[in-house]
């Protein structure tokens, strides 16, 4: 009686609670050892690199880490991209610098077309280089337009004409619409202007609003920067930028070793990770050393100029109080700080 | 319960094959790389001085070349080989040592200096400057009566010194180094030479900060003196372009005939 | 005590009728269960399609993007005037100050 007793539960279920219990942590310490397992397969069996691999992934947003964790993880990237790209990698950390908001200026009677720049920027910053191929300036071919005499008084604001950016120049209008794949023999082409566009740096930027995770920021010298461990690769942030300058790592980075740029910094150059975003960053890692931007060394016919605007000396000062300006789509109201002039 | 655990169980096996597929999916082949570096490439105009890649430091080049147009697209040391700017007529908010340019009369020496032959018995001293045919330098100037400068009313000796040909000079008798030709050129054209001294017209590298070291571009180094009234900038090979999407096969409508507007 | 062995007897021996007629049940529940979803899901649709007039991809484009770009190809790349340049300086500079006091 009581044996027979013994083996009917006493409460129904306790058994079978039991048994999910076992089982459950089993099953939990058999995933746990696989995806340990798969974590250390996924990135190469090197030991350094799973084991930061590892760190990577608890890890917080680079904003909100303290000093010292700031320093932890820069030095596991150096350790990592040491390591993957055979050479010595450092990744800078430094901050905005103080009284310091960067402002660019590009001539667009002067540009020729000729993506030097775009190809630069590439060297500099550590794009994938094929599949996917990202380039973070993008250069539009356009038509040029047509002045007519007929609206040379018909200015903005009302009845100063011309000379106070008069419409008497019809062209074709706010689309960004023209050719991107443009290969002539030489370049400039007649009749065509070209029109180069990478990220404006925003004051009011609205790929920063929407990042659910908030890894894009807007940093005190101006420049809107991806903490690209955070960042959870949604891109919502691509399709809210008006200005195209967003590029996704759709698959795994391609990047020669022997092409790798060595001096990075974290919320610059450093190498991508697939589903990343990524965009310019006016090559943070060298302007807060006080070096020029790659593309504005690379331009060779100097149409591309950078600066302090805090400075009134600058060059983009000096440029937004004696030349003709205009900025792109400034009727959304984002306050770019890259600007376009005339002579 | 069985049940229950057995799908568990599937969905283990399906995570797991979706790792191992996810580690063995290998992406396209790398593309064929270009099997000799250009290592002679121009900076900014196509006829003018050459400079050649070489490893500052190790792993550190001084310029990085384009494999497609030879172009320079990266300076490793942008300080590279150059000199003091000197002195500007005008003041502009630079330091003396801080403003360097690369010398031009350095090529005079690795060439020739134009004095070898201009030394007054070789090639006699010209009485005057008034345009003529000339047998030489054809290279330069295809005709030497239709000067693309200043639409005629300027001519070789107007800028080149008559005596010492190794030098330019100005309409005050200044001889000025080739190095510096922004001396000369600012006398005609005031407005560009402003602009260009301020920052805001021409090409600089280096440091961006206020004072801060920086290699400038002087005139001659984007224009062809020679040439300029027919190309400002003498049109060169871009880049090439981004690759297509996946999937498209040409860009062909992106153009007008295409129906686009 | 009694009454547990007669309920656990009583499932051992009917267990072939206890299966049988769970499948049944099973059948039966599955039925209703699928009739009652087809008939949500059409109903939800339904309502959707009578609250949300057109959700054709396409005409939501052409009426959201496209009309958006129509109005950007409208408008012209105009230069600022000085008063608008000297102000947008301003703005930079105190937005500056403000974020770093």
């Amino acid at each position: 009686m009581a044996d027979t007793n013994s083996k009917i539960p006493d409460q129904p279920g306790e058994k079978d609670n039991g048994t999910n219990r076992r089982d459950f942590l089993k099953e939990t310490g058999l995933s746990v050892a696989a995806l340990t397992g798969a974590a250390t397969l996924l990135t190469g069996s090197q030991e350094a690199e799973a084991r930061v691999t590892w760190a990577e992934w608890f890890q917080k947003s680079y904003r909100l880490m303290t000093n010292e964790e700031q320093k932890d993880a820069i030095a596991r990237l150096e350790e990592r991209h040491s390591q993957e790209f055979g050479k010595k990698v450092t990744v800078d950390g430094s901050p905005a610098m103080k009284d310091v908001l960067f402002g660019y200026a590009l001539n667009i009677k002067k540009c020729i077309g000729c993506r030097t720049c775009v190809h630069a920027c590439v060297k500099e910053n550590n794009q994938s280089r094929y599949n996917p191929e990202l380039q973070w300036i993008r250069v539009i071919k356009m038509e040029k337009g047509e002045f007519l005499a007929a609206n040379m008084d018909k200015g903005y604001p009302k009845d100063y004409g011309i000379e106070v950016g008069g419409n008497a120049y019809e062209n074709a209008g706010v689309t960004l619409e023209g050719e991107h794949y443009y290969q002539p023999e030489t370049v400039p082409e007649k009749d065509y202007f070209y029109f180069p566009i990478q990220c404006m740096q925003c004051e009011k930027p609205p790929c920063v609003k929407v990042c659910p995770v908030r890894s894009t920021y807007r940093e005190p010298d101006g420049i809107v920067v991806i903490d690209y461990n955070w960042c959870i690769g949604c891109r919502m942030c691509i399709s809210a930028c008006p200005y195209w300058a967003r590029r996704s790592n759709w698959g795994e980075p391609n990047l020669p070793a022997e092409e790798m740029n060595p001096k990075t910094h974290y919320l610059g150059n450093r190498p991508r990770m697939n589903g990343a975003t990524e965009k310019c960053t006016f090559c943070l890692q060298r302007v807060r050393n006080g070096r020029y931007p790659a593309c504005v060394e690379a331009c060779p016919v100097g149409a591309r100029k950078f600066g302090n605007l805090l400075d009134p000396d600058s060059e983009v000062r000096k440029i937004l109080a004696r030349k003709g300006v205009f900025r792109l789509k400034a009727e959304l109201n984002t306050y770019p700080k890259f600007f376009y002039f005339i002579d | 319960m069985r049940n229950i655990k057995l799908s568990r169980n599937i969905f283990y096996a399906l995570l797991a094959l979706l790792m191992i597929t996810e580690i063995g999916y290998s992406q396209d082949a790398q593309p064929a790389q270009d099997e000799e570096l250009v290592k002679d490439c121009y900076e900014s105009r196509e006829d003018y001085g050459y400079v050649e890649r070489r490893d500052i430091e190790p792993a550190l080049p001084n310029v990085i070349c384009s494999q497609t147009t030879s172009r320079v697209l990266w300076w490793g040391d942008p300080y590279d080989g150059t000199i003091p700017l000197g002195d500007m007529p005008l003041e502009a908010d630079y330091s003396h040592e801080e403003a360097v340019v690369t010398p031009r009369e350095k090529q005079l020496k690795i060439f020739m200096p134009c004095t070898t032959c201009h030394n007054g018995k070789t090639v006699p001293v010209p009485k005057n400057k008034e345009p003529r045919l000339i047998q030489f330098h054809q290279d330069i100037v295809p005709n030497a009566l239709q000067l693309m400068h200043g639409k005629g009313s300027i001519w070789c000796l107007d800028c080149h010194s008559m005596t010492n040909r190794d030098k330019l000079i100005s309409f005050r008798a200044e001889e000025i180094s080739l190095n510096q030709p922004q001396k000369l050129c600012g006398k005609c054209h005031g407005e560009v030479y402003r602009d260009w001294r301020d920052g805001i017209h021409g090409k600089r590298i280096g440091s961006w900060t206020k004072g801060g070291k920086k290699r400038w571009w002087v005139c001659t180094e984007c224009h062809n003196p020679h040439t300029v009234d027919a190309n400002i900038f003498l049109p060169i090979k871009p880049e090439p372009a981004p690759a297509l999407p996946k999937g498209m096969k040409s860009a062909d409508h992106e153009h007008k005939e295409y129906g686009h507007q | 005590m009694a009454d547990r062995y007669k309920k656990v007897l009583t499932k051992k021996d009917s267990s072939k009728v206890k299966n049988s007629l769970s499948r049944r049940i099973f059948l039966k529940k599955a039925l209703i269960s699928g009739v009652a979803m087809a008939t949500t899901v059409s109903l939800a649709k339904k309502v959707s399609t009578l609250a949300i007039p057109d959700l054709n991809p396409q005409k939501l484009n052409m009426n959201d993007v496209i009309a958006g770009d129509i109005a950007m190809a409208q408008k012209k790349y105009i230069l600022m005037t000085k008063r608008e340049k000297e102000d947008l300086v301003q703005f930079f500079v105190e937005n500056y100050q403000k974020d770093n006091l």
